[in-house]
């Protein structure tokens, strides 16, 4: 990953507690952030907030689990961000950043190996998933991005939304079926033929 | 297990988050039952194409934005933390400082003022005794080269004995006293009717160099320290003109 160990070596100061437990959950971090703001610079924003917070709250940490310790901070404060963007009514839409990813995607897609013709499709397949994650609600969303994406436990996505684990386990399950449904909706519109 | 139910824990059972006894009735049934089957496998197949598509990564510079504004944010903390921690032991060095100082102080005067409070009960009660004798004196005479040399091999101490017939005090005689667990020499000076007992015994120290007037019981006291002696002076004399004897002495 691109917070590679290097760039910690570099840094003016030498490696500290913090940092060795937090940064090498950098990525997960983003990812969450990215997933409720579904922003890249509101990511990056809410990372480098949820880093200063978690820091200043290090010493009160005493868990076993920094990676989820970590998610928590991260999910508050983006939450705290998409309050204030409703707030100022400052509405961003996501689609113009998974379209903007899409391309990258597509262009990727298009020139690597295989038939160009088969990746086409797997990059529509994508594009589907992306857009039907996005468009759960953040409840759903964030539960889908720590089971699936970040390989969180019940207990440990449990610790990161505080939420009983009970609600962690019905939640997860409404949203995996509402994203199947979401994801054969879509197909049934893109490929009326395919069903 | 009805459809319904093995839905409800379905995805629990891909995570592998359900008890062993509802893991083995829900697979069961997916396994009879094609629908529910359907789903699990849907949900696995969507799991693992998130993975493989849905992770965002972090910008390549993320890190080092992180590390930097950390950075900053430690060296102030720790400027902070040094900061708070010299400022406290400083607060709490002074304030014990001051409380011990304070408490030592206060024991030390609260100790001579009970000292002395004890002592003038006791100088004032001697007082009050010797006007209930016939006699207030052992040897009576105005001659201060009669009184002193009276008060040799009676005590282990010389006296300060001194006429002041001239400015108003005449010496009426002397005797011995028994206080604070010490024999005493006592004088008696008169002023118009009132008499006046003046207490010494050799100074141990603890006694006020500066006179401390006082009122016990009615009577004016006042107690000072001179030539390694400790006086006592008591009266039903006003304290001004008992004030001036003490200077005289």
């Amino acid at each position: 990953m691109h917070h590679a160990p290097g760039l910690l070596r570099t840094g003016m100061v030498a490696k500290t507690p913090f940092e060795e437990l937090v940064t090498p959950h950098l990525p997960a971090a983003f990812n969450l952030a990215y997933w409720i703001m579904r922003s890249r610079e509101e990511a990056e924003d809410v990372v480098q907030d949820a880093y200063m917070r978690a820091f200043r709250a290090f010493s009160g940490f005493r868990g076993a689990a920094a990676k989820p310790w970590l998610l928590a901070i991260v999910r508050n404060v983006a939450y705290r961000a998409l309050q204030n963007r409703k707030r100022t009514a400052n509405v961003i839409f996501f689609s113009e950043d998974l379209k903007h990813r899409d391309k990258e995607v597509l262009s990727e897609a298009v020139s690597a190996e295989p038939s160009a013709e088969s990746m086409l499709v797997a990059a529509e397949e994508k594009q589907r998933l992306l857009s039907a994650l996005a468009a759960l609600s953040v409840d759903y969303r964030e539960v889908i991005v720590l089971r699936e994406l970040e390989g969180l436990t019940y207990n440990e996505i449990a610790e990161a939304i505080e939420a009983p684990v009970g609600t962690v386990m019905s939640r997860l399950s409404r949203a995996r079926a509402e994203l199947r449904d979401r994801l054969a909706r879509q197909v049934a519109k893109d490929e009326p033929n395919a069903m | 297990m009805q459809c319904r139910e093995a839905h409800d824990v379905l995805s629990a059972l891909l995570d592998d988050e359900v008890g062993v006894e509802q893991q083995q009735a829900a697979r069961a049934h997916i396994a009879g039952c094609s629908l529910c089957g359907e789903v699990a496998r849907d949900y696995r197949r969507i799991g693992d194409k998130l993975r493989t598509v849905a992770r965002m990564p972090a910008p390549a510079d993320l890190a080092g934005k992180v590390l930097a504004r950390l950075a900053t944010e430690a060296h102030s903390a720790n400027d902070n933390r040094r900061f708070n921690w010299r400022g406290f032991a400083q607060q709490a060095a002074t304030l014990l400082l001051v409380c011990g100082l304070s408490g030592l102080v206060g024991w030390h005067l609260a100790q001579s003022n009970f000292e002395r409070r004890r002592l003038e009960r006791d100088v004032v009660a001697a007082h009050v005794r010797s006007l209930l004798q016939d006699s207030t004196v052992q040897i009576a005479s105005s001659e201060s080269h009669t009184v002193k040399p009276w008060f040799n091999g009676r005590i282990e101490f010389a006296p300060t004995v001194k006429d002041l017939t001239a400015e108003g005090f005449p010496l009426i005689g002397g005797r011995l006293d028994f206080i604070d667990n010490r024999r005493t020499a006592t004088l008696v000076y008169k002023r118009r009717r009132h008499l006046i007992n003046v207490f010494m015994w050799p100074a141990d120290g603890q006694n006020p160099k500066t006179p401390v007037p006082s009122l016990l019981q009615g009577y004016n006291t006042v107690t000072w320290t001179a030539g390694g002696i400790t006086f006592w002076a008591v009266s039903d004399l006003n304290a001004k003109e008992l004030g001036e004897l003490q200077g005289l002495l």
